[in-house]
């Protein structure tokens, strides 16, 4: 597997290598030609010299040369020339060149030619070559016809060449050497400035699902570092608190399920073992306890996509009066065979812009729970208001053995006040799931005592939208 | 012997409480707490079939009440709750056993039974007397070698007796754990029952097992 550490070093070390390279070339260029220029200047200058000694005498060319004022030329010696006339007739050459011939090439004397050549002795060497107009000299008549003369000049370049062989060797070696001093350090380097982000993928290597509730350190991180820390943090409470919620829901499935399933093989195995001890409504009770668990089902699956925010309400304008009255209709005959004093007070025209259906479902519960555990001969009001700021309903019902302690627990799933399952159908989710279709529709579903005995359960709409805007719960 | 079963779900408690009396309990039953804890605390069971959640008092209060009255009636928690802390609360409030819903009706027999046993300070499934053999397990009876076919409530009377070897069991003794709870008890069943059950061990070997202690009750003895 790659590493950033080995793809940083892999890619330092490439990128130093090849400025190294391109360095040390442009240094070893530059100096090359300044080597070459000096090589050529001294040539140069030799030349002159022997210019300033070549001399016009009649149709003939003479150099005044001896060996004691150009050293070098003497046979044997590192320097050579060789002059000619115009039309390329030689006319002198050095005892260095033997009986050898430089080739004839040249530029001006302003301007002269350089070139490198092989020697006739094999050795490699340099050479610079002008056309110049020798003097006449002191008895040269003054009406002479002036005629041009060639020289060419070369010397060994011997020490030219080890002298550059040295620098390549120089640059080369410095070249390597800051290569291998980075090959050691930028590792090294690398290695402890990404220290942190080593500390958080070990960190992330030790979480599972069984570890949620730790997280990231943010101190002390580089800043590259802290917001992705900070990120890693969130998503992880995001998937704590989701986590939670399946093994919630996975553990009241569980529990709320034992009892219905116990019921079932219950029945079942008592009917194969002792037919004749099956009861006529056997059947009937089988129904009963299948509606029970799809009842539970139904509200546990509500109650998780509400949790999971993929409830959405489809707001629009409401007429309340209808919807409550309506829904007050569906339990006005079990109130009275409860012999319940059940009271609807809502205002004519009231209206709202929120979702009826789950409206109708929230309000549907509140006014179910009240008729099913007030107390017999007790009272139900169902009162509404609406405004411009919103709508309130309010579900008030007698009560008995319920005191402030259990009003945080009334929105939790499954909680009863006598810690005993329900034996007239009712899943224990209701109130939990009326808190989240209240959320969903932007409404605040909240329990008091609005007197001795006298428990109010209220809706209250929070932040009224637009009409026919459809929002999702956060 | 004589259960009592609380359980607020109807449609367990009566298959439970048809289940047990078909395998030779008298049974009780309750639906809530309340009502448990008072059949408990006024009659001699030999074991409590109990549910935790239940309405007005729930199951481990009303074991905690139970034994601190000194009653030691084995108890068997029946319940949903299946964690290791729900289990050792159980034990810890004084339950002798646990049995987590949904269960097979053969195993809350076996370990009714097996409280039972208990109750009679019995470890062993195996009654034996002179020749006669109960297998407590099976439910068999065999004597000298045979085996004996008994009805469920000559069977649950035999163990009775049994269990008690020694002891002279009183008519009201065997009616309230052989018979209770049934309003229509004709006053010679039981001497009926235990002339029937006579007659049955007397096919295999004709030496009285089961002797009348007259104005006492009767004793299982080899005599």
């Amino acid at each position: 597997m790659k590493t950033i550490r080995q793809q940083l070093t892999r890619k330092l070390l490439l990128t130093v290598g090849l400025l190294i390279g391109a360095g040390g070339l442009g240094v070893y260029l530059c100096a090359r030609a300044a080597l070459l220029a000096q090589f050529d200047t001294a040539l140069r200058a030799k030349a002159q010299a022997i210019t300033t000694l070549t001399e016009r005498k009649g149709r003939r060319l003479e150099i005044e040369f001896s060996d004691e004022h150009m050293r070098g030329f003497e046979a044997g010696g590192r320097d050579f020339f060789e002059l000619w006339q115009a039309d390329e007739k030689p006319v002198e050459r050095s005892r260095s060149l033997r009986d050898a011939h430089l080739p004839l090439r040249h530029g001006t004397l302003e301007a002269p030619l350089a070139w490198n050549l092989t020697l006739s002795n094999g050795q490699p060497g340099r050479a610079v070559g002008l056309k110049f107009r020798p003097q006449n000299s002191d008895d040269q008549p003054q009406d002479a016809a002036p005629a041009d003369a060639i020289l060419v000049v070369a010397s060994l370049r011997h020490d030219l060449d080890r002298t550059l062989v040295t620098l390549q060797l120089v640059l080369a070696g410095s070249g390597l050497l800051l290569l291998a001093a980075t090959a050691l350090v930028v590792p090294r380097v690398l290695r402890r400035e990404l220290t942190p982000l080593q500390r958080l993928a070990e960190e992330a290597e030790r979480i599972d699902a069984a570890s949620l509730s730790e997280r990231f350190p943010t101190e002390g991180l580089p800043g590259e570092l802290a917001p992705i820390s900070a990120r890693l943090n969130e998503l992880l409470a995001r998937l704590e608190d989701s986590f939670e919620r399946e093994r919630r829901f996975s553990s009241d499935v569980a529990h709320e399920f034992r009892t219905p399933v116990a019921e079932l093989r219950s029945l079942a195995e008592l009917a194969i073992k002792l037919p004749d001890a099956r009861a006529a409504n056997a059947d009937e009770e089988v129904l009963a306890v299948a509606l029970h668990m799809e009842a539970i089902l139904t509200h546990l699956l509500a109650l998780a996509r509400g949790e999971r925010g993929e409830l959405s309400a489809q707001r629009e304008h409401v007429a309340l009066t209808p919807l409550v009255q309506d829904v007050c209709e569906q339990f006005k005959a079990k109130a009275a065979a409860r012999q319940l004093a059940f009271n609807c007070c809502i205002p004519p025209a009231a209206a709202a812009d929120t979702d009826p259906v789950l409206l109708r479902s929230i309000l549907t519960n509140l006014v179910d729970n009240a008729v099913e555990y007030a107390p017999r001969g007790g009272t139900v009001d169902v009162e509404a208001s609406a405004n411009r700021g919103g709508f309130t309903l309010r579900v008030v019902n007698t009560v008995e053995n319920l005191d402030e302690r259990d009003l945080p627990h009334l929105f939790e799933r499954f909680w009863r006040e006598d810690a005993a399952r329900s034996p007239d159908g009712h899943t224990g989710l209701g109130l939990s799931l009326a808190r989240v279709f209240a959320q969903s529709i932007g409404c605040e579903l909240s329990a008091s005592f609005a007197g001795p005995a006298r428990l109010a359960l209220t809706l209250t709409q929070i932040k009224p939208k637009t009409s026919n805007q459809k929002t999702q719960q956060p | 012997m004589r259960v009592l079963v609380v359980e607020d779900s109807a449609r367990l408690r009566q298959t439970v409480a048809t289940w047990l009396r078909r395998n030779g309990f008298a049974v009780d039953t309750s639906a809530d707490g309340e009502e448990g804890l008072w059949l408990a605390e006024t009659n001699d069971y030999d074991a409590i079939v109990l549910d935790i959640m239940l309405p007005k008092l729930d199951g481990l209060a009303l074991l905690q009440r139970l034994r601190k009255q000194g009653k030691q009636t084995h108890v068997l928690l029946l319940t949903a709750k299946d964690t290791v802390p729900d289990r050792v609360r159980g034990l810890e409030h004084g339950a002798d056993d646990y049995l987590v819903k949904p269960f097979a009706l053969e195993e809350l027999l076996a370990r009714v039974q097996a409280l039972c046993r208990r109750a009679y300070g019995s470890k062993d499934s195996c009654l034996a007397l002179a020749d006669l053999e109960i297998d407590t397990t099976a439910r068999k009876v065999t004597r000298a070698g045979k085996p004996i076919t008994l009805q469920a409530r000559e069977y649950a009377l035999l163990e009775y007796l049994a269990r008690r070897r020694g002891h002279i069991v009183t008519r009201a003794e065997i009616e309230e754990h052989i018979y209770a709870g049934e309003s229509e008890l004709l006053s010679n069943a039981v001497d009926s029952a235990i002339c029937s059950l006579r007659q049955k061990l007397g096919e295999a070997n004709p030496a009285p097992l089961i002797h009348t202690r007259r104005g006492l009750g009767y004793e299982l003895a080899a005599e």
